[in-house]
């Protein structure tokens, strides 16, 4: 198999140089080059045809989304946004992931030990490199299209999502199509710390519903959704008055992953059983499949995106493999099979 | 417009054109179709029977009217070359009369931009007059001579509506 | 790094005269595209990733207005800074084609640097030499 070919792309010589290390460790990746502006990067990307860029969204000279704007349009690849974690990054790195950026890892310094940085910006790379691509931008969508009139629905139920590559964009595709009196809704997206709350505020700006970063002990109500925060497992648990809470805990990665999805889509099964709709998105690996197939036993309906509409089909192919998913369906059509399976769900 | 105003206009214009686009210095110019030295008062300059190029085009805006460049072919290649960055023989006659046009236009901008600084003026594509034996071109207003050195070369500009695009 | 550069203009001794000031402007200059109008303009941007476009107005099919006008108006283009070299001195004019969006204006005739000096302006001081 040949290597992965990443060039990188920041102002800073020792990010570059850590990003670089960081890479070089693995057989199955190579670093082609490195730029510290957009316009040396232009020349090299036309030059070195990477496979994968790893790109500072915040630089001088020249700002990091126009760059990716154009590379886009011009050179369109898979790209790993690297962003600080400040109020201004973590709002650029969003528009990003909507111009066609594919993953996102908070910039290396601060807490990241160098293990993890190792461990997870390879893993990154590798998933940009599945990752297929829309040639132009999505344009910003203006105002979401009012969601359908909303039917009573049945509010002791619960809607469980987890998604990785490409999740950020599916997630809110599927959100902002579903009526704001919706039953509970838990998501679980692999994304940075600080990151998931930006991610939860915006949706909450663009969706019906209230959606917020969850935090431990939150109560799962009609009309609200809770976000897994970066690098903590989301659970979900009966409450003592027969509704729903999360617990939000530290723990071992799972699939190398923390949020897990199938942390959490464990956790459904078990407490809510045939009361829940289980939802499998865009990814690359294989987190959530073993969670979806407990679901499924447990009497859950499950729903898997399919390959054609996925930016990486790893998460849902795994769990069509192993039988969890009841249901196959593009992107587009995913709404409305919840809805459909929602009616289904006795009162 | 004052006819002083127009003829400083083209003066500068003409000098700063052939300057700096053509690597062309001015050893003198004024009012008129041809030096008072040159003798008897051709209406087209230049020496003897040479050839010449002449390009017109017309501008419309605040006001309107026709502008005029005509010049020798040895002074138009000579131009050109300096223009196009050429060894001098290499600049062909078609290099020279699209050089000819590109100095109407050059000159008709920057004349037109020294007088009226606050209207916007719509300039046609400039055009080679074809040099028929015999003919003659109905004469402009406001005609100035320039001698480079290399050969007269003389521009005019007529303000008249008539000639508006 | 390289600048690569669209040059449009109507006369293609313009472009010829525009191209060679920029090789002995001192500017690294990677790829120098060209167009006569634009709409040609338009074509050439679609598949080539340039840093700059320097601009005549006055062109036959589409003017260097519509052209500012467009690409203003593209969600990727309008983040190329254009340079608008004409002519045409008078202050509506380039008023004008500044609030289209154009990033500078250089009048012909232009003296070498004066260009040089403009197009790094318009590129946010980027001259490539780091």
């Amino acid at each position: 198999m040949s290597k992965i070919r990443v060039l990188i792309v920041d102002d800073s010589a020792i990010v570059r140089k850590l990003l670089a290390e960081a890479l070089s460790g693995h057989d199955d990746l190579e670093v082609v080059g490195t730029a510290p502006d957009p316009f040396v990067a232009r020349d090299k990307i036309l030059a070195l045809k990477p496979d994968v860029l790893t790109l500072d969204i915040e630089m001088p000279r020249m700002d990091g989304l126009t760059f990716l704007k154009k590379l886009m349009h011009y050179q369109p690849m898979p790209v790993v946004v690297i962003s600080s974690l400040g109020q201004a990054g973590c709002q650029t790195t969003l528009d990003a992931l909507r111009l066609g950026a594919v993953e996102v890892l908070a910039k290396p310094g601060g807490p990241y030990s160098v293990g993890e940085l190792r461990m997870d910006l390879a893993a990154k790379v590798r998933a940009a490199a599945a990752a297929r691509l829309r040639r132009a931008p999505q344009p910003a969508p203006a105002k979401p299209e009012p969601p359908p009139p909303a039917p009573a629905h049945n509010s002791s139920a619960v809607i469980a999502i987890g998604a990785s590559t490409g999740g950020t964009e599916a997630i809110q595709e599927v959100l902002t199509r579903l009526p704001g009196n919706c039953p509970g809704i838990v998501i679980t997206q692999h994304i940075p710390p600080v990151f998931s709350l930006h991610f939860a505020n915006r949706l909450n700006e663009l969706c019906p519903m209230e959606v917020k970063e969850a935090r431990d002990g939150d109560m799962l109500s009609a009309g609200r959704v809770l976000i897994a925060p970066g690098n903590f497992h989301m659970i979900l648990r009966k409450s003592a008055n027969g509704g729903f809470r999360v617990t939000v805990q530290d723990g071992p990665r799972v699939c190398y992953q923390r949020p897990s999805v199938d942390v959490m889509f464990s956790s459904v099964a078990e407490s809510a059983g045939a009361r829940a709709i289980g939802v499998i998105l865009t990814g690359m690996g294989s987190d959530g499949a073993r969670g979806m197939l407990k679901m499924k036993e447990a009497g859950a309906r499950t729903i898997a995106q399919d390959e054609e509409s996925c930016v990486v089909f790893g998460m849902p192919k795994e769990a069509i493999r192993m039988g969890a998913a009841d249901q196959v369906t593009p992107l587009n059509r995913v709404p409305a099979a919840i809805l459909s399976q929602l009616g289904k769900i006795a009162r | 417009m004052e006819t002083n105003e127009i003829q400083q206009a083209l003066a500068t214009a003409v000098e700063e054109v052939l300057e700096t686009m053509c690597f062309l210095g001015v050893d003198g110019s004024g009012e008129g179709s041809a030096p008072p030295q040159a003798g008897d008062a051709r209406e087209s300059p230049g020496e003897g029977d040479e050839e010449i190029l002449t390009s017109e085009l017309r501008f419309e805006g605040h006001t309107s009217g026709i502008f005029r460049v005509s010049l020798p072919l040895s002074l138009a290649h000579a131009a050109g070359a300096g223009f196009l960055g050429l060894d001098e023989p290499a600049a062909t006659d078609a290099q020279a009369a699209e050089v000819v046009c590109e100095l109407a236009n050059m000159f008709c901008g920057s004349v037109l931009g020294r007088l009226e600084h606050s209207t916007i003026f719509r300039l046609s594509h400039p055009e080679l007059v074809p040099a028929e034996p015999g003919a003659r071109l109905a004469p402009l207003d406001n005609i100035r001579w320039f001698d480079t050195g290399e050969g007269i070369l003389t521009v005019s500009l007529s303000l008249q509506p008539e000639y508006a695009l | 790094m390289e600048l690569h550069v669209l040059i449009v203009d109507d006369s293609p001794a313009m472009r010829n005269f525009i191209r060679r000031v920029l090789d002995l402007s001192g500017l690294e200059v990677g790829r120098c595209l060209e167009a006569s109008n634009g709409e040609e303009a338009l074509r050439v941007l679609e598949d080539n990733w340039v840093d700059a476009v320097l601009t005549d107005i006055n062109m036959p099919e589409m003017d260097g207005e519509e052209l500012l006008r467009q690409m203003s108006a593209h969600t990727v283009l309008r983040s190329i800074p254009v340079l608008v070299v004409s002519t045409d001195r008078t202050e509506a004019r380039i008023q004008k084609m500044l609030t289209l969006g154009a990033k500078g204006y250089v009048t012909k005739p232009f003296a070498p640097e004066t260009l040089r000096d403009e197009l790094v302006h318009s590129l946010g001081g980027v001259d490539g030499n780091e």
